[in-house]
């Protein structure tokens, strides 16, 4: 048997045992026939189990999503199966996934309740944050300061990892914690989510819109010139405080 | 590394969900295994988290993203990220399983048999030397639970390690679990595997608990390696029976599911540890480390 039948042989197995029909069966809820030789049965057991491992994964990053949907049905699950084959083992890539499958479902008819756009964007967020190694930085260092411009300004960027997300709803009262649990406000909000220095886990906060569109705009070292300070009474303590939430780093 | 004198050592699989409780019985185990693959794609917390552990109880190392099985050249940036968590570990070996679970482009992240067949055994030397040669401990395969076996199998499990253990030297890491769950499932005698091994192939052990669960398709219950649930008592049998042959360094209990559970698991580790009393086994001396493999 050469090299090349054996890993096609593997990945007609990988199709099948991934795919929405053999999971969930098709029209009928019979499931398709199997790659040459094997027993129906068993792949298709296998396949159930395999997906329901892959969605405790995806559950574990969107939970309150899940919540706010009441369950997803088997025949959104199946499309999602189908249009959406693995590719990747960890969690938040499955999840991201799935919010992609979401998303793209929702531009086609609007989710319910309408709130849960907003809740699953924050959850891929806040496990992209948690998840961040550091690595996709490249190590930008902060620029050269020298002694003429030391005074002038403030030298600022947002942390790499940290992400910046606008709602339509408030949906804070989901996830933070001392707020009671209720149904969303619809009104726009503005949140950062950053890993404080020493932390586990990322923390968010709620930003004012001009603080948003200046976070928006310090993807690389920027400096803040003293008339900038100027302008905005208390942006240094504003930003100094950002900093102590890992949301953004301010050199020197 | 010190070796643990009077048998092997008795720990679990480290799960960062649990970390807090781990750390506060860390006195209750005599090893824990660390899952390479937490380390790697795991969060900048969760590492240090498993870094921190480093000097307080030795760790072995257990991987499950190498798909050996994959006939498709090894990944080798992947097992230099696992050389460097080995050696950060100080782990005495390192571990996979004899399965696939992925090809390019699609990553079923569920284990799965091979073909076990004499030319597939061939490739699959060839990875395992190629993994003894980049990794500076020894190297052990574990037996899986499956659902299925390929149509053009022809040996059976103990056959077919044992021609990749008589090429390469390669230890056995035995999960009896899975031995009792596939005799279960697929009608053979789990003792006759064990006889079947060579003696002293196994260098280590991993036991669990599952689940029975009833298939539309299928007409008898099927047992499930879920990891969920404590281990049953069949499979610690089975343990008895092998330790006559075999002399570990360790044995490890899986859980991955019901991890709030943390009495079952402590009541697992305490079952291991009074059936090796039974058996004259001993208990390992908890200050030593584990030993290296049985290779």
């Amino acid at each position: 048997m050469s090299s090349a039948r054996l890993l096609d042989r593997q990945t007609d197995l990988l199709r099948y045992l991934t795919s929405g029909a053999a999971i969930f069966g098709d029209g009928n809820g019979a499931a398709p026939a199997p790659p040459h030789g094997f027993d129906r049965a068993w792949l298709r057991l296998e396949a159930k189990f395999s997906f329901e491992k892959r969605l405790t994964k995806i559950e574990g990053v969107l939970a309150e999503t899940f919540a706010c949907l009441g369950g997803i049905p088997d025949p959104v699950l199946a499309a999602f199966a189908e249009a959406c084959p693995p590719f990747s083992a960890a969690r938040y890539d499955n999840a991201r996934q799935f919010h992609e499958f979401l998303c793209r479902r929702w531009q086609r008819e609007p989710p319910k309740p309408p709130y849960v756009r907003d809740l699953a964007a924050f959850e891929i967020a806040y496990a992209e944050v948690r998840t961040f190694t550091g690595a996709e930085d490249g190590g930008k260092a902060a620029p050269h300061r020298d002694a003429q411009t030391d005074a002038e300004g403030l030298l600022v960027r947002r942390r790499p990892g940290a992400a910046l997300l606008r709602c339509d709803f408030d949906i804070r009262c989901r996830f933070e914690e001392g707020l009671p649990s209720g149904v969303p406000t619809r009104r726009e909000t503005f949140l950062a989510i950053g890993v404080r220095p020493g932390d586990e886990r990322p923390g968010v906060c709620a930003v004012p819109a001009a603080m948003f569109a200046l976070l928006h705009g310090l993807a690389d070292w920027n400096r803040l010139d003293d008339g900038v300070l100027a302008d905005w009474p208390g942006l240094a303590d504003l930003l100094r405080g950002l900093a102590a939430r890992g949301i953004v780093e301010i050199a020197g | 590394m010190a070796e643990i004198g009077g048998g092997p050592g008795i720990g679990i699989g480290y799960r960062a969900a649990v970390r807090d409780w781990t750390l506060a019985h860390l006195d209750r185990f005599d090893v824990l295994e660390i899952t390479v693959d937490h380390c790697i794609f795991g969060g900048p917390a969760q590492r240090a988290a498993i870094y921190d552990l480093v000097g307080r109880i030795p760790l072995l190392a257990h991987g499950i993203g190498l798909s050996i099985g994959t006939d498709t050249p090894l990944d080798m940036e992947y097992l230099d990220e696992v050389a460097g968590i080995v050696e950060a570990l100080g782990a005495p070996s390192y571990s996979e399983h004899l399965a696939f679970t992925k090809v390019p482009g699609l990553d079923l992240a569920n284990l799965l048999p091979v073909p076990k067949t004499e030319a597939v055994a061939e490739r699959i030397i060839e990875k395992v030397r190629i993994v003894q040669a980049h990794i500076p401990v020894p190297f052990h395969l574990e037996n899986i639970s499956y659902l299925f076996a390929w149509p053009d199998s022809v040996l059976s499990d103990a056959a077919f390690f044992t021609l990749i253990r008589r090429e390469t030297g390669v230890g056995l890491l035995l999960d009896v679990e899975n031995v009792f769950v596939n005799s279960r499932n697929h009608g053979f005698d789990p003792y006759a595997f064990l006889d079947a091994l060579p003696s002293d192939a196994v260098a280590g052990v991993h036991t669990a608990g599952g689940v029975t669960v009833r298939a539309e398709d299928l007409d008898d219950p099927v047992l499930a390696d879920s990891h969920s649930h404590p281990v049953p008592d069949e499979a610690l049998d089975l343990l008895d029976y092998a330790l006559r042959r075999q002399s570990p360094a360790s044995i490890i209990v899986e859980r991955d599911d019901r991890l709030d559970r943390t009495d079952e698991m402590l009541d697992d580790v305490a079952r291991i540890r009074r059936r090796l009393d039974v058996s004259g086994q001993g208990e390992a001396d908890v200050e030593r480390a584990a030993a290296g493999s049985a290779d």
